[in-house]
């Protein structure tokens, strides 16, 4: 195509040593009858000086390209290890997160936090009195003010007695869990999220009467802890009472 | 394609064409000669014929794969890209998680982390570890050997008994599934030890508080059919939909029998809908506490079954609802589970409670004041029956309040004759007897009341004090909520809101409040519901003194009634339902409590039970106390 229009400079061209240099091969090859010794000889030098950066360039470029490509690749490979990585730990956080989750839902539920008070020793707070401060400074008690009774320890099944308020609790929470324990957890399996730490031992002494003496419909507030169907409860009441003092 | 041939055979043709002058030019210098000279030189074929040939060939060729292009691309592009796709392309689904149930302040009472299940193919690990290139090797276990070392070493990882795992491995079938709902990281665990161990993926179900509210939350657990998790009881199986979102799904190109996804070939996706989390009007610190009360008191009476409902008394809405019986939801199917929900579902004859439709009708028609003083019979004659009271009596004069507050059938009778069945029938529907109260948990009964037509002369000898008419728990609830909201019962609800997976929370709708009284009526029945727990000396003292709390008046009602014996058919002398329905502090109601109790052998008053949780409410709730003295109001005159 554009053989002719090349070939045209090109006796203007061969002399004044042009430096284009896709014209002189093409030159030499299409039109083949005209050239001569004289005009081929000075044109060559030109040519192959114009070549050569020319091929210096490409194959710069290819070496570029190539070494460009491995690193890109490289790159790639080593940064999807890393992805991979980064990829597991998220993977592991986010399992370690929803387990976490998992625990402190199971931990703060209210049968859980009654069942660690009572291993604390804290009894349900039962009947509170109310102290009324009017705006001139006096006071009024309303309803009657008594010291949270610990309750007996729950006889689920054929265990131990426990020794102490503190282990009672620990069974007792896991007759309040299941909930179908009949009456034993009875006031144990009461608690509540006001409950009343009561240092073991020194409200015992005066509960253990009242416990025994009064009968079952005596005070409502009082009913809790007072039926124990195995009978168990002044033993019970005992055992607590000396493991507290 | 069609190019390439022709490019490749020009050349060779071109070629000794190009050459041919060139090479020859020397020897015949005159071009005319040239074509003659040429001809003998390619003898046998004509390069432009072989050229003509090709050409016809090539085009041939083109048009046959013109052709086919056609029929592929055109006439059978459907079928065979569907054939494609159905190799490669798969459709995974993208599982979307199960909402959780929130209490009122956001405590989860349920919601689902993810867990995978361990499965595997006994037969297919007993062929690979017979296969005669395994056995050949030395030392290799046997698949025996290999099983009981899976299961010793799936036993260790998950902290399971080896056993049933080593069990269902040894079975000769190609699936078993040997551990349902496993950590991830733990199945990772066991199946980078043992490779012949699969994974799924799974939802597992988390109920962090135990079996408390259980029977209204109910549970959820896996369906094999749907691979999805599906509520079974409960709210979980009454807001399924809701709770379950929609899955997604992921159509990429998979590998030719193999699930690896080929990166980068996701054609359409659309992403999971997570379920929308509910939130409840339940308060779960109050639940467990309600919860241990009743069963600790229901076991302390020996009542077979007991319920108790708390109501928020302005705006219905159940804070707590508690039965005496209970499951695990984890494992809803261990024995001794009670997995329905009785203060719903199981309808009772309420008794005495129901004397407050007689009382209010009679305070609303106008037709009785609460100072009115009644002469009292021993017993009455409605119809063929003859009704007494509870204690033995000759005729006795007692005020109205006296009449609700020793709770006397013969007063209570004859109240109801001048109020008139119509305007009786009226004050029970207004109350919402019969009607299902339209909780949202699934099997609600709606007791019953005989139509009015149907009423015997009989009839309005019994409904008045609570038998021949039955109702749960709840509706029970509901109509003393009505007196504690000025009349205006709101009928009862337990989904506050639901709340989206983008944190919008969507409020449910408020239920339309239905007129039962005028609130001069609401508040005149709170006063002499009071006499009820009224601790008089003799006459003066109230059937349920035992309901008082200190510092905070109670209005209330007791209620025994007798259970029909399937034997005899007629009402049983021994079986009793004991109901007590009340509210607190009685001025401004901030609490209703309602109470049954199946069966205690003794008969005893729920108004214990009724003190025991008031007493906790009024903490919990930090009612502020009232300073004024109990009322005291004559009951019985002389």
């Amino acid at each position: 195509m554009s053989t002719a229009t090349l070939s045209e400079p090109r006796t203007r061209t061969g002399t004044r040593s042009t430096p284009r240099p896709a014209a002189p091969p093409r030159g030499t090859t299409t039109s083949a009858p005209r050239p001569s010794p004289a005009r081929t000889t000075p044109v060559a030098p030109p040519a192959s000086s114009g070549t050569a950066p020319f091929v210096l360039l490409i194959m710069v470029l290819l070496t570029g390209g190539l070494v460009a490509t491995l690193w890109l690749s490289t790159a790639a490979a080593a940064d999807s290890y890393r992805l991979d990585e980064a990829r597991q730990v998220a993977r592991d956080l986010s399992e370690q997160s929803e387990r976490l989750h998992r625990d402190v839902e199971a931990a703060q539920s209210a049968p859980a936090l009654a069942a660690a008070a009572r291993a604390q020793g804290m009894v349900p707070a039962g009947d509170p009195a109310v102290l009324l401060v009017a705006p001139d400074g006096t006071s009024q008690v309303i309803g009657d003010a008594r010291p949270a009774q610990p309750t007996a320890p729950p006889a689920p099944t054929p265990a131990p007695v426990p020794p102490a308020p503190g282990a009672a609790g620990t069974t007792g929470a896991q007759a309040a869990t299941d909930g179908q324990q009949a009456p034993a957890p009875a006031g144990a399996a009461a608690a509540e999220d006001r409950l009343v730490a009561v240092p073991s031992g020194q409200d015992q002494p005066e509960q253990a009467q009242p416990q025994q003496a009064q009968p079952q419909q005596a005070q409502p507030q009082q009913a809790q802890p007072q039926q124990d169907p195995d009978g168990e409860t002044p033993q019970d009441d005992a055992a607590v009472t000396e493991a507290g003092r | 394609m069609a190019r390439s041939p022709a490019t490749l055979s020009r050349p060779p043709a071109r070629a000794p064409r190009g050459r041919a002058p060139s090479g020859r030019r020397p020897a015949p210098p005159p071009p005319p000669p040239r074509r003659p000279a040429r001809r003998p030189a390619s003898r046998p074929p004509d390069p432009r014929r072989r050229l003509r040939v090709g050409r016809v060939i090539l085009v041939a060729v083109l048009l046959l794969c013109t052709l086919k292009l056609v029929e592929v691309q055109g006439l059978r592009a459907g079928e065979l890209s569907a054939d494609a796709a159905q190799q490669r392309t798969t459709r995974l689904t993208v599982p979307a998680e199960r909402g959780a149930i929130l209490d009122r302040y956001g405590t989860p009472l349920a919601f689902s982390v993810e867990a995978k299940a361990l499965v595997a193919n006994p037969r297919r690990i007993s062929q690979d570890w017979n296969d005669p290139a395994v056995r050949s090797q030395p030392g290799s276990p046997t698949p025996d050997q290999r099983k009981s070392a899976i299961a010793l070493g799936m036993g260790r990882i998950l902290g399971l008994d080896p056993g049933p795992i080593f069990a269902a491995l040894t079975s000769d079938r190609s699936y078993v599934v040997l551990a349902p709902l496993v950590d991830p990281g733990a199945a990772r665990q066991v199946r980078e030890a043992f490779p012949e161990i699969a994974e799924e993926d799974r939802e597992s179900r988390q109920y962090p508080a135990g079996d408390v509210a259980a029977t209204v939350v109910g549970s959820a657990s896996w369906n094999m059919d749907r691979q999805k998790i599906r509520g079974s009881i409960g709210l979980e199986s009454a807001l399924d939909t809701t709770l379950a979102g929609t899955d997604g799904f992921r159509v990429v190109d998979t590998a030719e029998g193999s699930d690896a996804v080929i990166p980068g070939t996701t054609r359409a996706e659309q992403p999971a809908q997570a379920g929308r989390d509910v939130v409840l009007t339940l308060d779960t610190d109050l639940q467990y506490a309600v919860e241990q009360r009743l069963r600790e008191y229901t076991a302390r009476v020996g009542a077979s079954n007991g319920s108790a409902v708390v109501l928020d008394a302005r705006t219905g809405q159940v804070l707590s609802m508690a039965s005496s019986g209970g499951f695990n939801p984890a494992a809803p199917g261990a024995p001794g589970a009670q997995l329905s929900n009785p203060a719903v579902t199981s309808p009772f004859e309420p008794g005495s409670v129901n004397k407050l439709v007689t009382m209010a009708a009679a305070i609303e028609a106008g037709v009785a004041r609460p100072e009115d003083v009644l002469q009292v019979p021993g017993s009455i004659r409605v119809a063929d029956r003859t009704i007494g009271d509870a204690w033995s009596h000759g005729t006795i004069n007692l005020t109205l309040n006296g009449v609700l507050g020793r709770s006397s059938n013969v007063g209570t009778l004859m109240t109801a004759q001048r109020v008139g069945p119509d305007r009786f029938a009226d004050m029970l529907r207004a109350l919402g007897v019969g009607t299902r109260t339209g909780i949202e948990l699934p099997g609600e009964s709606s007791g019953s009341v005989p139509a009015r037509e149907d009423w015997s002369g009989s009839t309005f000898g019994n409904l008045p004090i609570g038998q021949g008419l039955s109702m749960t728990t709840l509706q029970m609830a509901s109509m003393y909520q009505a007196v504690a909201n000025d009349g205006v019962r709101v009928p009862p609800r337990l989904v506050e809101a639901e709340v989206g997976a983008d944190g919008v929370r969507i409020p449910s709708a408020a239920p339309e409040g239905v007129r039962a009284m005028s609130p001069e009526t609401a508040r005149t029945m709170r006063d002499m519901l009071q006499s009820v727990t009224q601790d008089g000396r003799g006459g003066n003292r109230g059937t349920g003194p035992q309901a008082a709390i200190a510092g905070y008046p109670v209005a209330g009602k007791t209620g025994t009634a007798q259970q029909v014996d399937p034997g005899c058919g007629c009402y049983s002398q021994s079986n009793y339902w004991i109901t007590f329905a009340g509210m607190f502090p009685a001025q401004d109601p901030r609490y209703v409590v309602a109470l049954m109790l199946d069966r205690p052998p003794g008969g005893d008053s729920a108004a214990p039970l009724f003190h025991e949780i008031g007493a906790y409410l009024a903490q919990h709730g930090a009612v502020p106390v009232s300073t004024a003295p109990p009322r005291q109001v004559p009951l019985t005159l002389p």
